[in-house]
C-alpha cells in the first residue's frame, strides 16, 4: 500500500522568552530571558492510505506542532516529511487542495450565519462541482444529523452541532488526508458517534487517510487502528492499538463488590490492587491466574454479591505508559 | 485548480458576499458601526472647515484642496480597513485563528485580504469618496494630472496594504501581539490629513519613505493640483514601485519566520 | 457594602495594567501623537495667518489646549466599554459568582483607573506643560482648575455609566459606544476649542454639559478664559452635575435590580 505520510527525523526548537514582568517598573519589563524548547526530537515514522492513525501525548508533548508541520503551516528545524509526495512547507497551497484540516479550538464557520454558506463558500473555494457538492452535502448531512441543523445560524447551534457542521466544512472537498485536532473536544456523546461512523465510513469508501490528536480515551477503543504515541518530542510507542495493550502483557481487571465488610487481605486474590473500600476490591491480575481454583473458590465464597472481569483499559495502558517513561528520566 | 487572477478575483467576491451577509445579519448592531465610521469622516470634514472659516488655513492649501486630501485620506484609511480589520488579524494571530486561513488553499497576501473585512469602515469610504467628488466638482484638473494622480493613488493603496501586512507580522513577531498597531495605524491616518509639508523636512522624508502612507493620498493629491510636474510623478511612481518591492520582500521574510516560529 | 473587597479589587485592577507596561508604554506615547499632530497643523496656520491670536488662543496657549486634552482623556474612565466587554466576553458572571455587586465594581475600578492614569499620564503631562509651555497658574485658577477637572471626572464617570448600561440589552453596541464617543469628543472641544466654533453651534455647546467633560478645564489651564468667566462656567457645570446625579439615581437602582438580582 502506498504511503501518505512519510516522516524522517523531524526536529522543531521554539525560541520562547520570560519577560521579567513584575520586577523594575520599565525597562526592566523588556528584558526578556530566552531560551530553547524541544518541541520535537528527531521524530519519524509512516502513515499507508486509509490508515486511522491516532497521535497520543499529553498537552505540550509536540502533537499540534506536528501537525502544523504536515499541514505546511509550520517550518522544521531539521528533518523531511512528505504527505502524499509532498513536502508539505514548500507547497503549503497546492497541498492543501488534497487535505482537510479539523481543529476543535478553531473553527471556520461563519459566526452569524448558517452552515450552509459557510458550504457553499467552500464549494467555491475548492471549485467543487455542484452536482458533487449537492451530493455529498446529502450525504453528510444523513450520516451526521445534520437535516434540522444546517440551515440555523452557528451561533444558535449546540457546541457538538458546530463541531459537525466544522467537520463537514473541512471534509467537503473530499481530502486524501484529513488532520484532526482534538475535533471532538467538549462534544456530546451522540455526535461523536454519529462523528465516528462518518469517519469509517469516509475510510471504507473512499480510502481516506485519518491523522488525528485525542485525549479521549473512548475514542481510541473506537477509532484506532495505528497508534503513536509522542512524550516530550519523542516518539515513545509507534504500532497496532492491540500491539500497544501487549505492550504490557495480558492483563485483566477484576472487580468484586462484597455484602459484609471485609478486612485488610481477607482476600488473597493476588495481583495487583488498584481499587478498594470497605466492600468493594478492584484487582489488577494475569489471565490466567483468574482460572486458578483458589481463585474461583474465593470468588463464590457466601460473601461475595458480584464480580466483574473486564480488559486492560488503554486508558490505564496509556496512564502507565507516561508514568513508566517518566521513572526511567 | 483554475489558475491565477481570474480565481483570485473570483474567490474574493465570493468572500465579499458571505462577509455581507454576515454584517446585515447583525443589522441593528451594524447600522451603528456604519454610522460611527460615516460620523468620523464627517468630523474630519468639520474640523478642517473650521479651521479654513477661522483662518487662512494652511499654507499653499486652499480650502478645496485641503478637503481633497482630507477626503482620499478618509477613504485610504477607511479602505484599509475595510480590506484588513488590523484589530481582527492581529486577535485572530494571538487566539491561533489564523492558521486555520493556512490550512486553505489560500496564498498569505489573499487570507490577509479577504478573510478579515471590517464591513462598517465601508461608510468611511463612501463618505470620503462623497467629500472628494463634492471638491473636485469645483476644480478644474488636466486629464494628464488626473491619470497621474490615479496611478499613484494606486501604487499608495499597495503600499499602504503590504504595510500594515507588515506592521502585524513584525508586531507579532516581536511582542507576540498587535493590538497597538490598530493605535498606530490611527494615528498615522490623522498625520496624513495634514499636507506632509507641515512636518518639515524630516517629517516629510519619514512620512515617505519610513512610514510610506504619504503615497496613497499626500503625493496623489499634489500630483492632481498641479504641485509637482511630470519629472516628480515620474519619479514618485518609480520609488512607490521600489517601496512595494522592498515591503512585500520585508513581508515574505516575515511570514516565513512566523510560520517557522510559530507551535 | 464592604469596602475591603472593592479596595482589594482596585488593587488587582492596577497590578494588571502595571504587569501590562509594553502596552501602557505604546498607549502612552500614541495618547501623545495627538497634540503633536495639532502642534503641527496650527503652527503651520499661525504662520500663514500672520496673527498672534486666533480667538483669545496663542499658538503657545492652543498648542497647550490639545496637550491638557490628551491629559483629560487618558484620565476619562472608560467605564462603557468596560461593560461592554464584560457582558460579552461572559466576564461579569465570573464577577456576579463571587460576592461583589457589579455596579460598585464598576465605580470602584473607575475610581483605580483614574488613580493610576492621573499619576502615570495626567500629572506627568501637567507639570512638563508648566515647565516648557509657560503656562503661569496662580492659585486660583490651579484651584478652579482642580475643581472642574473633578467636575468633569464625576460628569464623565456618570455619562460612561449611563452609556455602558446600553450594553446589557444588546449584543454589541461596540458602533453606538463609538458614536457616543465621537460627539462628546467634538462637543466636548476635544477636536476644535468650543469659542473657535461657528456662533450658532458654540452657543448650543455653552449650555451642554459636554463642555464640562474636555474644554472647560482646558480653557481654564490654558488661561483663555478668566476665572470670574470660569466661575461662572463652572456653576451650570455644578448644576448639570445635580441633573447627571438625578439620572444615575434612577438608572443605579435599575441596574442593581438588573444585574445583581436577575443575574443579568
Amino acid at each position: 500500500m502506498e504511503e501518505v505520510i512519510s516522516v524522517d527525523g523531524l526536529e522543531k526548537n521554539f525560541k520562547t522568552y520570560e519577560s521579567q514582568s513584575g520586577k523594575g517598573i520599565f525597562l526592566a519589563s523588556l528584558r526578556r530571558k530566552y531560551y530553547t524548547k524541544k518541541a520535537l526530537r528527531k521524530v519519524s515514522f509512516k502513515v499507508k492510505k486509509g490508515e486511522m492513525v491516532m497521535l497520543l501525548g499529553e498537552n505540550g508533548s509536540g502533537k499540534s506542532t506536528l501537525i502544523k508541520i504536515l499541514t505546511g503551516i509550520v517550518h522544521p528545524d531539521g528533518g523531511d516529511a512528505k504527505v502524499l509526495g509532498m513536502t508539505p512547507w514548500e507547497n503549503r497551497i497546492k497541498l492543501a487542495w488534497n487535505y482537510g484540516m479539523v481543529s476543535g479550538a478553531h473553527n471556520q464557520l461563519f459566526w452569524n450565519l448558517p452552515a450552509i454558506d459557510t458550504f457553499e463558500y467552500i464549494r467555491g473555494l475548492y471549485e467543487i462541482k455542484q452536482e458533487d457538492f449537492d451530493e455529498r452535502l446529502s450525504y453528510f448531512i444523513n450520516i451526521l444529523n445534520l437535516e434540522d441543523v444546517y440551515r440555523k445560524q452557528i451561533r444558535t447551534l449546540s457546541l457538538g452541532e458546530r463541531m459537525k457542521c466544522n467537520f463537514v466544512a473541512s471534509v467537503l472537498h473530499l481530502p486524501k488526508v484529513v488532520f484532526m485536532d482534538e475535533a471532538t473536544i467538549g462534544m456530546d456523546l451522540s455526535s461523536v458517534i454519529s462523528l465516528r461512523q462518518a469517519l469509517l465510513d469516509m475510510q471504507k469508501r473512499h480510502g481516506t487517510t485519518f491523522f488525528m490528536t485525542t485525549h479521549i480515551v473512548d475514542e481510541i477503543k473506537a477509532l484506532a487502528e495505528h497508534v503513536i504515541i509522542i512524550d516530550k518530542g519523542s516518539i515513545v510507542f509507534d504500532g497496532s492499538k492491540k500491539e500497544l495493550q501487549r505492550f504490557f502483557g495480558k492483563k485483566k481487571y477484576l472487580e468484586v463488590h462484597f455484602k459484609n465488610k471485609i478486612g485488610k487481605g481477607e482476600y488473597p486474590l493476588g495481583g495487583k490492587i488498584v481499587d478498594q473500600n470497605d466492600t468493594y476490591l478492584k484487582i489488577e491480575i494475569d489471565a490466567a491466574r483468574l482460572k486458578n481454583k483458589r481463585t474461583v473458590a474465593l470468588l463464590n465464597s457466601e460473601n461475595v454479591f458480584d464480580y466483574n472481569v473486564s480488559e486492560a483499559d488503554i486508558g490505564h495502558v496509556l496512564a502507565r505508559f507516561y508514568g513508566m517513561r517518566r521513572k526511567r528520566r | 485548480m483554475s489558475s491565477g487572477i481570474r480565481r483570485t478575483l473570483h474567490l474574493f467576491a465570493l468572500t465579499q458576499v458571505y462577509t455581507w451577509k454576515s454584517f446585515i445579519s447583525y443589522r441593528f448592531q451594524s447600522v451603528f458601526w456604519f454610522l460611527s465610521s460615516i460620523l468620523q469622516a464627517l468630523l474630519t470634514f468639520v474640523f478642517v472647515s473650521v479651521i479654513y472659516q477661522v483662518s487662512t488655513g494652511i499654507p499653499g492649501w486652499g480650502y478645496l484642496q485641503m478637503l481633497l486630501l482630507t477626503s482620499v485620506t478618509i477613504v485610504v484609511t477607511s479602505g484599509v480597513i475595510y480590506l484588513m480589520d488590523i484589530y481582527n488579524i492581529s486577535e485572530s494571530l494571538l487566539m491561533g485563528n489564523f492558521d486555520s486561513f493556512l490550512t486553505k488553499p489560500m496564498s498569505p497576501y489573499f487570507v490577509f485580504l479577504s478573510s478579515f473585512t471590517g464591513t462598517s469602515a465601508i461608510g468611511g469610504v463612501i463618505t470620503g469618496i462623497i467629500l472628494f467628488a463634492y471638491a473636485a466638482s469645483q476644480l478644474h484638473f488636466g486629464v494628464l494630472n488626473l491619470i497621474a494622480a490615479f496611478a499613484i493613488f494606486a501604487l499608495g493603496i499597495l503600499i499602504a496594504l503590504i504595510f500594515v501586512m507588515v506592521l502585524i507580522m513584525g508586531s507579532y513577531k516581536i511582542f507576540r501581539g498587535g493590538g497597538w498597531v490598530n493605535w498606530l495605524f490611527s494615528i498615522l491616518g490623522n498625520i496624513t490629513k495634514y499636507p506632509l509639508s507641515i512636518y518639515g523636512v524630516i517629517g516629510s522624508l519619514l512620512m515617505t519613505f519610513i512610514i510610506p502612507l504619504g503615497f496613497a493620498s499626500y503625493y496623489p493629491v499634489e500630483a492632481l493640483s498641479g504641485k509637482i510636474g511630470a519629472e516628480g510623478i515620474i519619479v514618485i511612481i518609480l520609488l512607490a514601485i521600489a517601496i512595494i518591492f522592498l515591503l512585500s520582500r520585508i513581508f515574505e521574510y516575515l511570514f516565513k519566520s512566523y510560520s517557522s516560529a510559530m507551535g | 457594602m464592604h469596602l475591603q473587597r472593592y479596595v482589594e479589587y482596585s488593587k488587582a485592577l492596577i497590578k494588571r495594567r502595571l504587569a501590562f507596561k509594553m502596552n501602557m508604554v505604546l498607549l502612552m506615547s500614541f495618547q501623545i501623537m495627538s497634540p503633536i499632530i495639532m502642534l503641527f497643523v496650527w503652527t503651520a496656520i499661525y504662520l500663514a495667518s500672520g496673527v498672534s491670536t486666533i480667538s483669545n488662543f496663542t499658538l503657545l496657549q492652543i498648542a497647550t489646549y490639545f496637550f491638557v486634552i490628551a491629559a483629560l482623556n487618558a484620565m476619562a474612565p472608560d467605564i462603557s466599554w468596560g461593560i461592554l466587554g464584560d457582558v460579552r466576553s461572559g466576564n461579569i458572571f465570573s464577577i456576579l459568582t463571587r460576592p461583589l455587586s457589579y455596579v460598585w465594581v464598576i465605580v470602584s475600578g473607575a475610581f483605580a483607573n483614574i488613580l493610576f492614569d492621573t499619576i502615570t499620564v495626567g500629572i506627568p503631562i501637567l507639570v512638563l506643560l508648566v515647565v516648557f509651555a509657560h503656562v503661569s497658574l496662580t492659585l486660583s485658577t490651579a484651584a478652579l482648575f482642580a475643581l472642574s477637572v473633578l467636575v468633569m471626572l464625576c460628569l464623565t464617570i456618570m455619562t460612561e455609566f449611563l452609556i455602558g448600561y446600553i450594553a446589557f440589552f444588546f449584543i454589541d453596541i461596540g458602533g453606538l459606544l463609538n458614536i457616543s464617543n465621537f460627539v462628546m469628543q467634538f462637543l466636548g472641544g476635544g477636536m476644535i476649542p468650543l469659542n473657535l466654533l461657528p456662533s450658532g453651534i458654540s452657543a448650543v455647546t455653552s449650555v451642554l454639559p459636554f463642555q464640562f467633560m474636555l474644554y472647560t478645564p482646558a480653557a481654564i489651564f490654558t488661561g483663555a478664559v478668566s476665572n470670574v468667566q470660569a466661575e461662572q462656567s463652572l456653576i451650570l457645570g455644578v448644576l448639570w452635575l445635580g441633573i447627571f446625579m438625578v439620572l444615575c439615581y434612577g438608572m443605579w437602582y435599575a441596574a442593581k435590580r438588573h444585574i445583581d438580582a436577575v443575574g443579568v
